[in-house]
């Protein structure tokens, strides 16, 4: 996984705003190394994620997958997926948005002090996985091969340490 | 296991904030200082994009 940015598509409405969306849905969207991690793969965490059952009740958060080629459209379908999309445009959200758990953290200093330009910080890699350690995503021995690549005090460090494993089974938003 | 956990993060992890930070940016600006895993060359980059509402 090389890097991810949370935005607006799939609709017309020009320049989308959270405050002012139109028609288009609140999305993530990821880069990824198709030689170390599979559409496939991505498209099974989707479903877990996401409702793709029934009707969406609004424009705004609804499910459906937004594909960039004919191959990510059969994948997608094989797996059941009905709410398939040509992805069309891509609108950022806003920077407070992005890698929002990192922002909330006490961590966060250190990677503002990295990658005081927005867009760097989001398209950051290491920034990507702290963001994963602080939402707990991380076990200790994961932690401890990542943690000396993302640059960060020592201080940060041991805070990180402390967030192995913390996330709450079956809760996106811990 | 490990890409389990690394693709399971990023769907957990990239969320959107509240709105109650609505038209601030926490972003002074300034030259990036590119952390070692952001040095890491990738022989390849494809890109996928979900709602997940």
């Amino acid at each position: 996984m090389i890097r991810t940015r949370v935005g607006y598509s799939g609709g017309k409405f020009p320049n989308p705003t959270y405050r002012d969306l139109g028609d288009n849905t609140e999305s993530i969207q990821i880069d990824y190394d198709p030689t170390r991690v599979t559409y496939q793969q991505l498209v099974a965490q989707a479903l877990k994620q996401g409702d793709f059952s029934g009707e969406s009740w609004s424009k705004q958060y609804r499910s459906a997958v937004f594909y960039h080629s004919q191959y990510q459209q059969k994948v997608a379908q094989s797996m059941g997926i009905t709410k398939l999309e040509p992805a069309g445009r891509f609108t950022r959200a806003e920077d407070y948005h992005q890698k929002y758990y990192l922002q909330q953290s006490e961590v966060y200093k250190d990677f503002l002090a990295r990658y005081p330009n927005a867009k760097a910080f989001t398209d950051s890699t290491a920034v990507a996985r702290a963001n994963g350690i602080v939402g707990g995503h991380f076990d200790e021995k994961h932690l401890t091969a990542i943690l000396p690549k993302l640059g960060v005090s020592r201080s940060s460090t041991q805070a990180m340490m402390k967030m192995a494993g913390t996330s709450q089974p079956g809760c996106a938003m811990p | 296991m490990k890409k389990l956990a690394v693709i399971a993060f990023l769907f957990t992890a990239a969320f959107f904030g509240g709105a109650s930070l609505a038209g601030t940016s926490p972003f002074p600006g300034g030259p990036a200082k590119p952390a070692p895993l952001d040095k890491t060359p990738v022989s390849k980059v494809e890109t996928a994009t979900f709602a997940l509402g």
